[in-house]
């Protein structure tokens, strides 16, 4: 049998105003939609145990330490869906992940329970943003209708673990690592 | 939640469904029907509303049209909302929106109607809120950081098991005069009666006390679990005793006075911060003096802004400047920028040393 540790993954959820952030969340974790909006202020905060593999561990809010970020928008709300990439830059500069090439993104694109002729991004435009931004997994889910939450949820806790491991052997918090690349000479002096 | 309404919908049923019934309808049909003007009320699905109104049977019962009227009363409530914000960022396009803001709207507009809540909004941005509305959110943090100074005075125990969570869980209660989580009319009309009789760092003190009401509470949560302060802080306790928490208030408050507090918190908030500029409540006050500290904390925010940015930048390409002289640039720069105001040729300065030093 694996072994059973408890793990700590932090998830940060971003998106637009009204995408539906808190309401994923909530679904995730309470299964549960409230229809009456209320705008969250500042950062939400909410935990839940999953097993991964056979392995307990947690999920969700605050930028540092971070183990993977979603990006959450509206496929109703083009703008909410050309603001993910300034979402992705926010968090890179206040997260400032050790490796911002290799951290876990999730790209969502959520409230699929709308008319279809309500719908202003394509699966097809999403998919293309995903696959130029370094082939981030990408789902469409429905909040409200509980509609590919969890899938999305388990990508996500997957991609969350294996950053918390990625981060434990690669040499954690101890200042920047000693670079014995031999392409990297030139990084040695930019004068 | 939804027990209430379905029970009175079961009673009135009985008595509509009968005359439905003389129309030729079945039960199956009935509830089928309900359901749909439900989830139309749900939705706000007004078009469909009309639909269901006019095919036979109409809204069916008593209970239905109610809802259905609430939705249309809703949406008023809404436009007024709207309007009433609207109005005021229009009058003062200055004045960044902040989500929240149309929580301490919404009082407003119950408590006075349209027209009386248009004046005291424009008062309450200007002369309360004003720092909250500048285009960052730093003045607002500086504010919330009070909070741990007036602990530090009253419990340093609770004072410290906070050290590890910025006082970010007051943001939402202090952006919003606390319309945002207390969500009992009675409560929030109460609380907006003290808070708008005192000077605006009073909410500070409000906050403080809140935390020292819920004391063991707080001790309880596991010291590595910062997140989880955060969280339990952020929501007001419940149930909630206003008229405990504001004589509490006013004991911390009279006891240690703003200027007494330690961390230097009060000396390292703006000139120009409403908390500072408002603190005689009733003295005639000028929104146009408003505007103006409104503008002089704009422009020091800039500053600030432009110090952080280029300290970073510098920061970040200090082995080929050499320490010492980084530190003088960054104070030549400052200078420079009090003097001559942000506007100007430093920014692409900035720019090409960028450049510079990133190739």
């Amino acid at each position: 049998m694996a072994s059973r540790k408890k793990v700590l993954l932090k998830v940060i959820i971003l998106g637009d105003s009204g995408v539906g952030k808190t309401s994923l969340m909530n679904q995730y974790v309470n299964k549960k939609f409230s229809a009456s909006y209320k705008a969250t202020i500042g950062a939400d905060f909410l935990t839940k145990e999953v097993l991964v593999d056979d392995r307990l561990s947690l999920g969700v809010a605050f930028y540092r330490g971070a183990d993977c970020c979603v990006l959450v928008y509206d496929v109703n709300n083009s703008k909410s869906f050309e603001a993910l990439d300034s979402w992705r830059d926010e968090f890179l500069i206040q997260a400032s992940p050790r490796d911002p090439e290799s951290f876990p993104f999730v790209v969502i694109g959520n409230k699929i329970d709308v008319e279809e002729n309500k719908r202003m991004i394509s699966s097809k435009r999403a998919m293309t943003f995903c696959q130029s931004k370094g082939n981030l997994p990408y789902f469409e889910t429905s909040a409200k209708e509980a509609l590919n939450v969890e899938q999305a949820f388990e990508v996500i806790a997957r991609s969350a673990l294996a950053q918390e491991e990625s981060e434990e052997y690669g040499g954690g918090d101890f200042g920047d690592p000693i670079n014995i690349r031999l392409d990297s000479d030139r990084d040695g002096c930019a004068c | 939640m939804d027990e209430e309404p379905s029970e009175k919908l079961s009673r009135s049923k009985v008595l509509d469904q009968s005359i439905y019934v003389d129309s030729k309808e079945t039960t199956e049909e009935f509830d089928t029907k309900r359901r749909a003007i439900e989830t139309a009320c749900q939705n706000r699905d007004v078009k469909s509303l009309v639909e269901h109104a006019t095919s036979p049977g109409g809204l069916l019962t008593d209970t239905l049209r109610q809802a259905a009227c609430e939705e249309k009363e809703l949406d008023k409530r809404k436009q007024q909302l709207s309007d009433l914000i609207t109005e005021a960022l229009r009058r003062y396009p200055m004045l960044c929106y902040f989500q929240g803001y149309h929580d301490i709207a919404q009082v407003l507009l119950l408590v006075l109607g349209t027209q009386l809540a248009r004046p005291a909004f424009l008062r309450v941005s200007l002369l309360r809120i004003r720092d909250y509305m500048l285009p960052s959110l730093s003045p607002a943090l500086k504010h919330l950081h009070l909070i741990p100074a007036i602990l530090e005075v009253t419990d340093t125990r609770v004072r410290r098991r906070l050290a590890g969570t910025q006082p970010y869980f007051a943001l939402a209660a202090a952006l919003t005069l606390y319309a945002h989580d207390i969500e009992e009319y009675q409560d929030i009309v109460r609380l907006y009666d003290f808070l708008l009789a005192h000077e605006p760092v009073v909410a500070m003190y409000l906050f403080a006390a809140i935390i020292l009401s819920r004391k063991d509470e707080l001790l309880d949560i596991p010291v590595d679990e910062p997140e989880m302060l955060h969280f339990t802080l952020s929501k007001m306790p419940q149930p909630l005793d206003l008229e405990g928490l504001i004589s509490s208030t006013l004991e911390l408050y009279q006891n240690h006075p703003p200027e007494s507090l330690p961390f230097r918190v009060w000396r390292q908030l703006s000139r120009s911060s409403v908390l500072k500029t408002s603190r005689m409540v009733g003295e005639h006050t000028d929104l146009k003096e408003a505007e103006n500290h409104f503008v002089q904390q704009t422009k020091e925010l800039r500053r600030e802004e432009f110090r952080k940015q280029t300290y970073a930048l510098l920061w970040r390409y200090r082995r080929p400047m050499g320490g010492i002289g980084v530190a003088i640039l960054i104070g030549l720069a400052s200078i420079y920028i009090r003097k001559r105001g942000l506007e100007g040729p430093i920014w692409s300065y900035i720019g090409r040393l960028r450049d510079y030093f990133a190739h």
